[in-house]
């Protein structure tokens, strides 16, 4: 386990990563600089959230840490070693369910493994998807088409898609942001349960700052474009979570300081 | 499935009110395709009858009616014309396919190679834009004058649109898509087959419905040119003696096999595709 070039137990480490995008089309001096010197290292078993303003390239971050676009500058190591592409150890939920529309929602969920290990594989761990599929709330639906979905169910369809081949890092981008405000809390509550009994390292884009706290052990602040990591704020509340802190007074201290970060404190907005 | 087993009436008068349609909307559409076609012969009718149009060169419905019938008589019993028709049959079938084949293989090829996109697709493009028709001679001179040179024709005349509609299908696939099947180390071939193969299909089988009928038409150009034995020659030979009626009945007999090998792609897709309502 140990390595002789990562200090600690870090898992997943990002050291000053950067990344450009050509914007297509226009001139060849347009360059977008959609993340800037992100660094930040994980634990194993730690859980972390992102947030920052939409188009600050939290995607982006996430999409480089899943090896699915190269960063322009920077290294992100796993477990020590450099990261060079899409690997079974992460799994990545996108901003969208993406599911295939000719698949069941079971056989969307089986795919993780049918591509990797084969139909055999995946026939096989129908129990485990029926498992996960039934902790969505979504045993009923497991032969229903994706059409037959909603947004929310969709989205935890695909949550199970993820979940199912067992990766050890979860790359989630806002993951419960087509849910209601209640089915949000309970899939926040189960997905906690779920990484805690993993032991999975987790980072999660959300709008929602309450979920942000309530779910991570540290939120990272990003910046307006070109995103940097502003703050990283450790929050220090006991696990497991559950849905009363949301009201206590630590917790709203945490709300506000992010807040603050996000719209700044002094400007217009907040007069106490 | 009722939300509540008793409806208030109020309610089911405003559905009404709702859902009320015009005359035309409400007629069921097989008596509207009746009475229009029943317009168009009566004006057919009435055109031959008083513009001293001869009958030999535009006969009027009865006419046609009477050359229809025997047309079909003759399928039914089992004479020239039904061997035509089977023999036009084949051709069609054998066209379609192998048109198919070609259009299959060459718009993966173009689809999911970049090589093909930029290097074959200008070939392709650049062999649609010649008349097609006007390569008839040459099958024959190639091919001879069996049935060969005109399945020929018609693959040639009808593996464009299953080419070009099978590339844009593979190049259209959902890129989100696609970044699942590259998180998930998914090879090209599974990529192909699993992926983009089916995101395709309701663009496959826009291209197959059009090739169903261009091969036809391919079919038809090769007997006009090459002779043989299919219903293509008999509507040349009756066009030729001017019985305009028998050539009538004999396209007629033509649309109706486009028309069944569309209807069969129609029945694929449906079964294929039906993933998308
Ligand atoms: N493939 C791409 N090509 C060019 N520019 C891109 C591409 N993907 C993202 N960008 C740009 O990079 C910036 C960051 O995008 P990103 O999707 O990471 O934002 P985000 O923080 O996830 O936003 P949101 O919260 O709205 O999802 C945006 O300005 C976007 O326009
Ligand atoms: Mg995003």
């Amino acid at each position: 386990m140990h390595d002789v070039r990562s200090d600690g137990d870090a898992i997943l480490r990002l050291d000053n990563v950067n990344k450009h995008y050509r914007r297509a089309r226009s001139g060849q001096a347009d360059i977008i600089h959609a993340a800037k010197d992100v660094s930040f290292e994980l634990e194993r078993g730690q859980m972390a959230s992102l947030v920052g303003a939409s188009g600050c390239g939290k995607s982006t971050v996430l999409k480089m840490i899943a090896g699915l676009i190269p960063p322009t500058g920077g290294e992100i190591t796993l477990r020590g070693e450099a990261l060079t592409g899409p690997n079974e150890h992460i799994g990545i939920m996108f901003q969208q369910p993406t599911l295939l529309p000719w698949r069941s929602v079971m056989e969307n969920v089986l795919l993780p493994i049918e591509i990797r290990e084969g139909r055999k594989a995946a026939n096989a761990a129908r129990e485990r998807a029926t498992q996960l599929l039934e902790m969505a709330g979504l045993a009923e639906f497991a032969s229903a088409v994706p059409s037959e979905l909603s947004g929310g169910m969709a989205q935890r369809a695909a949550i199970c898609r993820m979940l199912v081949t067992q990766p050890e890092i979860l790359l989630l981008d806002e993951p419960f942001g087509a849910l209601d405000e209640f089915t949000r809390e309970q899939m926040n509550v189960e997905f906690e349960r779920i990484c805690r009994s993993r032991e999975a390292t987790a980072i999660i884009v959300t709008h929602s700052i309450q979920e942000a706290i309530f779910l991570a052990d540290s939120v990272f602040v990003m910046s307006p474009r070109p995103g940097r990591i502003v703050k990283r704020i450790d929050i220090d509340l006991p696990r497991p979570r559950t849905p009363d802190m949301i009201t206590g007074n630590r917790f709203n201290e945490y709300v506000r300081e992010i807040h603050d970060l996000l719209f700044g404190s002094g400007e217009g907005a907040s007069h106490d | 499935m009722t939300d509540q087993q008793t409806v208030d009436p109020e309610v089911l008068i405003a559905l009404a009110e709702n859902e009320r349609k015009t005359l035309i909307e409400r007629t069921p559409q097989w008596l509207l395709v009746l009475l229009f076609g029943a317009a168009v012969v009566t004006v057919w009718h009435m055109a031959v009858t008083y513009s001293g149009i001869s009958q030999l060169v535009l006969p009027g419905p009865y006419q046609v009616l009477q050359d229809l019938i025997f047309t079909l008589n003759n399928l039914f019993t089992g004479g020239y014309v039904a061997h035509a028709t089977w023999i036009t049959l084949v051709e069609v079938v054998f066209g379609f396919l192998l048109a198919s084949a070609i259009g299959l293989t060459l718009g993966m090829i173009i689809g999911a190679t970049t090589f093909g996109r930029k290097a074959i697709m200008p070939y392709v493009v650049a062999i649609n834009t010649m008349p097609k028709v006007a390569f008839a001679p040459l099958f024959v001179a190639w091919f001879g004058f069996g049935i060969e040179s005109k399945i020929m024709m018609a693959a040639f005349i009808s593996f464009f649109p299953v080419t070009i509609n099978t590339a844009a299908g593979l190049a259209a696939t959902d890129s989100n898509m696609s970044m699942l099947f590259k998180s998930l180390e998914a090879n090209r071939w599974q990529t192909l087959i699993k992926l983009q193969m089916p995101y395709a299909t309701p663009y496959i089988f826009a291209g197959l419905k059009l090739a169903a009928v261009w091969s036809v038409i391919g079919v038809v150009v090769g007997e006009y040119m090459g002779g043989g034995e299919g219903l293509g020659e008999l509507v040349r030979v009756a066009a030729s003696q001017l019985r305009v009626g028998r050539v009538f009945a004999q396209i007629l007999l033509l649309s109706l096999m486009g028309l069944s090998v569309f209807g069969f792609v129609t029945l694929l897709e449906r079964y294929f595709v039906r993933w998308r309502r």
